[in-house]
């Protein structure tokens, strides 16, 4: 154990680890010196604990105690003072929020109306809609299959796009969905 | 009735300090701050006195101190923290105050003035139980001598044998208090019993000398 000076006074107040303590009492059984040292400090150390306790002077006390109480019961009241300004603070500004919230819910409605009617002719498109079709996916079977199948086909292609409907007149999804497969999708003649 | 004021001042000594200062804040409770003051007007004095070496000024930096503490209780005492450490706090930053203001001015070799000190001091000393006179007159010597000898000591190790001492508190703490490390706190400490120990010697070889002579 690797002992410094201020290690002596932290063995006598008592301030080190007890297997600290140990391993420095095991250095002192060895080190003559320091079992020294540490005697002369603890000799001096018990003096000190030989000062006395003073007691203040009665009538410091008795105006202090009285100085206490007046100023804490000052210090009371002033923050109850200030509780009630504070209080009657809050509950003016509650009052307000109630009137300006409720009037605001109260005219709510009406605005909503115009904002409403605003919005839906945003939504509703005044030209036709275009589908879009990935020229480059589409089939070409004219060489391949005889004229008049080919001509079939051909037909069927074009009319698909009769077949397509606006989102809003969809009558039931599942129109909607064949409606959107039309696009690119093998046509089922049966 | 009687019983109800004795079961109160029962209850009162039994409350710890947090509670003390508690029933202070929220009703100026008198019975609760004197219960506080009681248990630790003595060690604060103690501490003031032994600093400065003149009952006066340790009377007005008393008076100070727990006016502070009074005033400064709602805004800057947190409960959860020891009263006293706070209250200790306040009293060794008023007392340092003092004496830096003091060095400034004064001679520091007239802080403590001998005869003075002596019989102010055994007018306050708390009773002990002393088996004659003899012996209390070599016990107040005793005592008397050490106050000396502890005001010889420079500020930083005064500071820290009277905490250790009438606070028994850490050096974590006296370090905290003081802005310092541990082991310097803890360096102080040993130089200042190194000192002690002089002085210590160096009176005993007076009153050697003294003997001799007659």
């Amino acid at each position: 154990m690797q002992i410094n000076d201020e290690d002596c006074i932290r063995y006598l107040m008592r301030e080190m680890d007890p297997s600290e303590e140990i391993e420095f009492e095991r250095e002192m059984m060895s080190n003559e010196n320091l079992l020294i040292e540490v005697e002369i400090l603890r000799s001096t150390y018990n003096k000190v604990k030989k000062l006395p306790l003073k007691q203040p002077p009665t009538e410091i006390l008795d105006k202090i105690r009285e100085q206490a109480v007046s100023t804490q019961k000052k210090n009371i009241r002033s923050s109850l003072n200030l509780f009630g300004w504070l209080g009657k603070a809050v509950a003016v500004a509650a009052t307000l929020l109630l009137l300006l919230s409720s009037g605001f819910y109260f005219f709510e409605p009406v605005a909503n109306v115009f904002n409403t009617t605003e919005n839906n002719a945003q939504v509703l498109p005044n030209t036709s809609v275009q589908p879009w079709v990935d020229r480059n996916q589409v089939i070409k079977v004219s060489d391949r299959i005889d004229a008049i199948k080919a001509q079939n086909i051909g037909d069927d292609y074009e009319k698909s796009y009769d077949k397509l409907i606006l989102i809003n007149q969809v009558e039931s999804p599942a129109q909607q969905r064949q409606g959107v497969l039309l696009t690119s999708s093998p046509v089922n003649r049966d | 009735m009687e019983l109800l004021k004795r079961t109160t001042k029962a209850s009162y000594k039994d409350l710890r300090d947090r509670d003390l200062v508690r029933y202070f804040r929220k009703k100026a409770d008198e019975a609760a701050f004197n219960e506080l003051m009681n248990r630790h007007q003595a060690k604060i004095y103690s501490y003031i006195y032994s600093m400065i070496n003149n009952p006066e000024t340790a009377n007005d930096i008393f008076q100070e101190v727990f006016t502070k503490v009074v005033t400064k209780m709602d805004d800057t005492y947190n409960e959860q923290g020891k009263w006293i450490a706070w209250v200790m706090r306040i009293a060794h930053n008023a007392t340092i105050d003092h004496i830096r203001k003091q060095k400034r001015y004064i001679d520091v070799n007239s802080w403590y003035d001998e005869d003075d000190s002596r019989s102010d001091y055994f007018d306050r000393m708390t009773d002990e139980s002393w088996v004659d006179a003899d012996e209390q007159l070599i016990e107040g010597e005793t005592k008397s001598s050490l106050m000396a000898h502890i005001a010889k000591l420079p500020e930083e190790q005064r500071t820290v044998v009277l905490l250790r001492h009438y606070y028994e508190m850490p050096f974590k703490e006296i370090a905290e208090l003081t802005n310092v490390s541990i082991n310097t706190a803890l360096g102080r400490m040993r130089y200042a019993l190194i000192n002690l120990r002089k002085h210590f010697e160096e009176e005993r070889q007076h009153e050697f000398k003294h003997a001799n002579k007659r």
